[in-house]
């Protein structure tokens, strides 16, 4: 019966890529988990008049 | 030129106000004389303005104590009766050239350390701690027969030897000492241990030079020496005296001003003059000085003394001091990460700031209220957090709330509209 990747991946070593709290990441690290974080926020939100005054202005 | 580019311009003469400025401390005197505007049964409060029947209660008391202080009545009724009846007229001490620390309070007797930028051309005035009493008057709002008497004591016996000392060596540079205790685990808002030292290093010759007994030199350098944090009011005074330059740049965008009277939250900016763009004063989080107090006893920000948070420290200096981020449960990554998150909201760098722990890059200044909407990203600033009923219980940050920049580049466009 042919593994499938879920399996596979199952088997190898975790490698992690973490987006947004770096908690996470400290974590792996911490137990030896080959990671990387990437910086990384949620979009700003903002009211449309404030966005068509950063178009203009920045 | 287009305005992108006119703001771009402005705010690098902004910027450079902070940059190029030269702050030096050259007399101590009285301020009636040296606060612009600060009349007769006039109070100066910190916050932006704020009438007497909605401040809270650590401003009301330090408008009785102002009023007690001056002797414009006799009694707390007769003071409390004076304010009342409009007889007394108050303001915010950041629409002249002083600052608010704590509560704020300053009346024109109160005696003030006189820093001129020799750069801008500008003066600011800032009253010194109040050596036992700390905060004391001035600060704290406080205002008892002990507290009176310390601040004749100050007046009379230890200003006059401090005052012949400055005059004597013809003034103190601040920056200097300012650049190097940044460099020594000082971020000169929350903490000043190192520029206390180099201070005391830079004055204590002068001052056993006075032509002044034996005995009063001592009175004078006991005061310096056991008032914690002494060098704080320079550091305002040299933040402020740079803004003041900076304030009034038309089309910059640079923050020149961010305080607090425990109810709103305030921020001016260069381009728009002495206008202020407020929201709901925010909570401190931090470390208190005792397991007993919890967020029921404190007060929303409280205080003026984040103007030098405007000049690039504090907050904006956390990688410098690792110690005072630590308050804070944080790490000396977290401190260098919060320095490079202010970086993105700052139009440039200050070169005087080469920081060990930023493997001698410059710390960012300049707080652009564009790049705050832009990323989201609120100014952190450090601070000591107020109880309701006066003194200090602890000491953190708090972010500057991202209503006062939406109002203030609102006002902006109309201001500006090409």
């Amino acid at each position: 019966m042919t593994e499938t990747s879920e399996q596979q991946s199952c088997r190898e070593k975790p490698r992690v890529i973490n987006i947004g709290l770096s908690f996470f990441h400290e974590s792996l690290v911490a137990q030896k988990v080959k990671a990387i974080q990437l910086e990384w926020r949620p979009p700003v939100r903002q009211s449309a008049e404030i966005k068509s005054l950063l178009d203009d202005l920045l | 030129m287009e305005i992108r580019e006119k703001i771009n311009a402005a705010n690098e003469k902004a910027l450079s106000c902070i940059v190029e400025s030269d702050p030096v401390w050259v007399d101590i005197l009285p301020a009636g004389q040296v606060v612009d505007g600060l009349e007769d049964h006039m109070i100066l409060h910190s916050g932006p303005p704020i009438a007497y029947e909605n401040m809270c209660m650590l401003h009301k008391r330090g408008m009785i104590s102002g009023v007690l202080f001056e002797g414009w009545a006799e009694t707390e009724e007769e003071a409390v009766a004076l304010i009342q009846s409009g007889g007394i007229r108050m303001d915010s001490a950041l629409n002249h050239n002083t600052v608010g620390a704590g509560t704020g309070i300053i009346t024109k007797s109160v005696a003030m350390i006189v820093v001129e930028d020799h750069t801008n051309g500008t003066r600011a005035a800032t009253f010194p701690a109040e050596g036992p009493f700390q905060g004391g008057f001035c600060g704290w709002g406080l205002y008892s027969p002990e507290i009176a008497e310390n601040l004749r004591h100050m007046r009379e016996d230890l200003f006059p030897v401090i005052r012949e000392m400055i005059q004597r060596r013809g003034g103190l540079p601040l920056k200097p000492i300012l650049a190097e205790s940044m460099q020594m685990g000082d971020e000169n808002h929350t903490r000043q241990t190192a520029a206390d030292l180099l201070f005391l290093k830079q004055i204590v010759l002068d001052i056993l030079k006075t032509d002044v007994s034996k005995e009063k030199i001592f009175a004078a350098m006991e005061y310096i020496v056991n008032t914690p944090r002494f060098f704080h009011c320079f550091g305002q005074g040299a933040a402020r005296s740079a803004l003041l330059a900076a304030s009034g740049v038309p089309y910059s965008t640079m923050v020149t001003a961010v305080c607090g009277n425990a109810l709103e939250f305030g921020i001016k900016v260069a381009g728009l003059g002495d206008r202020w763009f407020t929201a709901p004063a925010p909570m401190m989080k931090g470390r208190y000085t005792s397991s007993q107090y919890t967020e029921k006893d404190q007060l929303p920000w409280i205080g003026d003394s984040c103007v030098v948070e405007c000049y690039g420290m504090g907050g904006l200096a956390a990688a410098a001091s690792p110690i005072v981020c630590n308050l804070r449960g944080l790490k000396l990554k977290d401190a260098i990460a919060q320095t490079r998150e202010m970086g993105e909201i700052c139009i440039g760098k200050n070169h005087n700031f080469a920081i060990p722990n930023l493997d001698f890059e410059f710390l960012p200044a300049g707080i652009d209220i564009r790049k705050v909407l832009k990323t989201g990203i609120e100014p952190e600033i450090h601070g000591g957090m107020f109880n309701h009923d006066g003194g200090l219980i602890g000491a953190g940050s708090a972010r500057v709330p991202m209503l006062c920049f939406e109002k203030a580049l609102k006002a902006f466009a109309e201001t500006y509209p090409e």
